[in-house]
């Protein structure tokens, strides 16, 4: 047995609607801090971020936030010590920021309030290796025509 | 991996990329309870730290907290910073025995005196000389105060390793104490929990290695990144006990419908664990998700605190005055959570920007 998947017994939370979710006090209040961070990134350039893997939300809750910030324009999937989802919600300056480990399990899940994910921007430390493989690649052919 | 080389070089030299190591560093900052702004300092502390020695000391126990963390799940972040550090020496994961491995034992305290990590779980007893438990012919006593002497810090791993746990229950026969008994010129970091959450113990580890010191901690030495609120402040069921609803039996309606079990006996209001949070079985659930009470088994003497179904002596209305002021003068439960929540990151951040590189390299 490799995992609690391969025990057979399912766990089931309270039905949840799917187009319908209740707007509970944890949604309202977290949304209301989505609202205020939203605001701080467009008067002070302020990056925020909400670890939603560590608050303590009741069933429903979690795909309540989800649905309500929707799904935006951009997505992006990378895979690095196991699936990293991110996309832009519906509203532009949030993102949310799924990590997985290789096993498939939530790591860490963050909303975050910025113009892009810095995951996103490639690494300064990879454009080096890359930079360098390639000018290797061109020295290999060159000495190659000679 | 050599002792001189940093997690960095590990991870690139296993094909991470530089983006897959910040991944990592996100794990680890949601591990710490750290916000994401920290990712940044943890990866530039990562990149310079260096392999720590552990030695792990089992003492009088059932050897259930090294149970909770060998059976987490992998590969997990867990698994990555056991990856880092040198396990040097532990009773039931080490390949070796007898003599060989206490050999090991004392070549790890004569070579890295005052650098290594001594973690301990189980409780250590006093009575009759501490013949109730030995090892190696040793009194745990014994190998406790020779193994503490190098030790950068000591991590008590587990109810019985830092209030006595159960072995020190009434009528604690064996004279069982914990480490903070014995030991006073050293650190000592308490991770209560019978066992403890997996990621609590890889978490203070995930600590000292990016931080290079232990984590601020609470009256009873626990950190309070992951000890700093009750079970009862980070529950799903607030909300319930908010309103005043409670299940009054287990198959009552209000515990069909997942009402608060404070009635039941839930020790949560006065129980400072992370499981709200951070849960078990790889995040699925915790026992107050699951339908019973907390058993409060991360607090000092919890077996002998009475039945784990009587209600916790404080009223209602003084628990509501000792919560998060929001709560208090009655706004929404979900507004404490965030204000909770930001409060212990915005401490924790605090705490740890102080450190600098150059404080890891001192």
């Amino acid at each position: 047995m490799d995992g609690i998947t391969d025990i057979p017994i399912m766990v089931k939370y309270s039905e949840v609607n799917d187009t319908e979710y209740e707007v509970t006090d944890n949604v309202r209040a977290l949304l209301t801090e989505i609202s205020s961070m939203l605001a701080a990134l467009i008067n002070d350039d302020k990056i925020d971020s909400i670890d939603i893997h560590s608050l303590p939300l009741l069933p429903g809750e979690h795909e309540a936030i989800q649905s309500i910030l929707g799904q935006g324009e951009i997505n992006a999937n990378f895979n690095s010590l196991g699936s990293t989802t991110i996309y832009e919600t519906a509203l532009a300056g949030v993102w949310w920021v799924t990590h997985n480990n290789e096993n498939d399990d939530c790591i860490a899940e963050t909303i975050e309030i910025t113009t892009i994910p810095a995951i996103l921007e490639s690494q300064l430390a990879d454009i080096e290796v890359a930079c360098e493989a390639l000018q290797e690649q061109l020295n290999d052919w060159d000495t190659e025509q000679q | 991996m050599s002792e001189d080389q940093t997690l960095a070089k590990l991870l690139l030299e296993q094909g991470v990329s530089r983006r897959g190591f910040l991944k990592f560093c996100a794990g680890l900052a949601t591990m710490m309870a750290l916000p994401a702004s920290m990712i940044p300092t943890i990866a530039e502390a990562l990149e310079n730290a260096k392999r720590p020695s552990v030695i792990w000391l089992s003492f009088q126990e059932c050897t259930g907290c090294t149970e909770s963390l060998t059976r987490s799940h992998s590969p997990t972040l867990e698994s990555l910073i056991f990856d880092v550090i040198s396990l040097d020496y532990h009773h039931t994961l080490q390949a070796c025995a007898g003599h060989f491995a206490e050999h090991i034992r004392t070549e790890v305290i004569e070579k890295h005196f005052g650098k290594y990590i001594v973690i301990v779980d189980g409780s250590i007893p006093l009575k009759d000389g501490g013949v109730y438990s030995t090892i190696a012919g040793m009194t745990n006593l014994d190998i406790l105060k020779e193994t503490a002497k190098g030790a950068a810090a000591i991590i008590a791993v587990g109810t019985c390793a830092t209030y006595g746990g159960l072995p020190h229950a009434n009528p604690n026969p064996t004279g069982a104490v914990a480490v903070s008994d014995i030991i006073k010129d050293k650190p000592i970091i308490n991770i209560p929990g019978c066992p403890p959450i997996p990621v609590v113990i890889t978490g203070v580890l995930a600590h000292f290695l990016t931080f290079g010191k232990i984590p601020e901690l609470d009256s009873l030495g626990r950190p309070l990144s992951f000890y700093g609120d009750s079970i009862h402040d980070r529950c799903y069921r607030r909300p319930f006990y908010d309103q005043g609803k409670f299940a009054k039996t287990f198959d009552d309606e209000g515990a069909r419908k997942g009402w608060c079990l404070y009635e039941l006996g839930c020790k949560g209001p006065i129980t400072h664990n992370a499981c709200a949070t951070e849960k078990w079985n790889q995040g699925t659930s915790f026992p107050i998700q699951s339908g019973h009470g907390c058993l409060g088994c991360s607090e000092p003497d919890f077996w002998d605190a009475g039945s784990f179904y009587k209600p916790v002596p404080t009223s209602p209305s003084d628990i509501a005055s000792n919560v998060a002021p929001a709560v208090a003068v009655g706004a929404a439960a979900g507004i404490a959570i965030g204000l909770s929540n930001r409060l212990k990151k915005a401490h924790a951040a605090k705490q740890h920007k102080k450190v600098t590189n150059d404080d890891l390299q001192s």
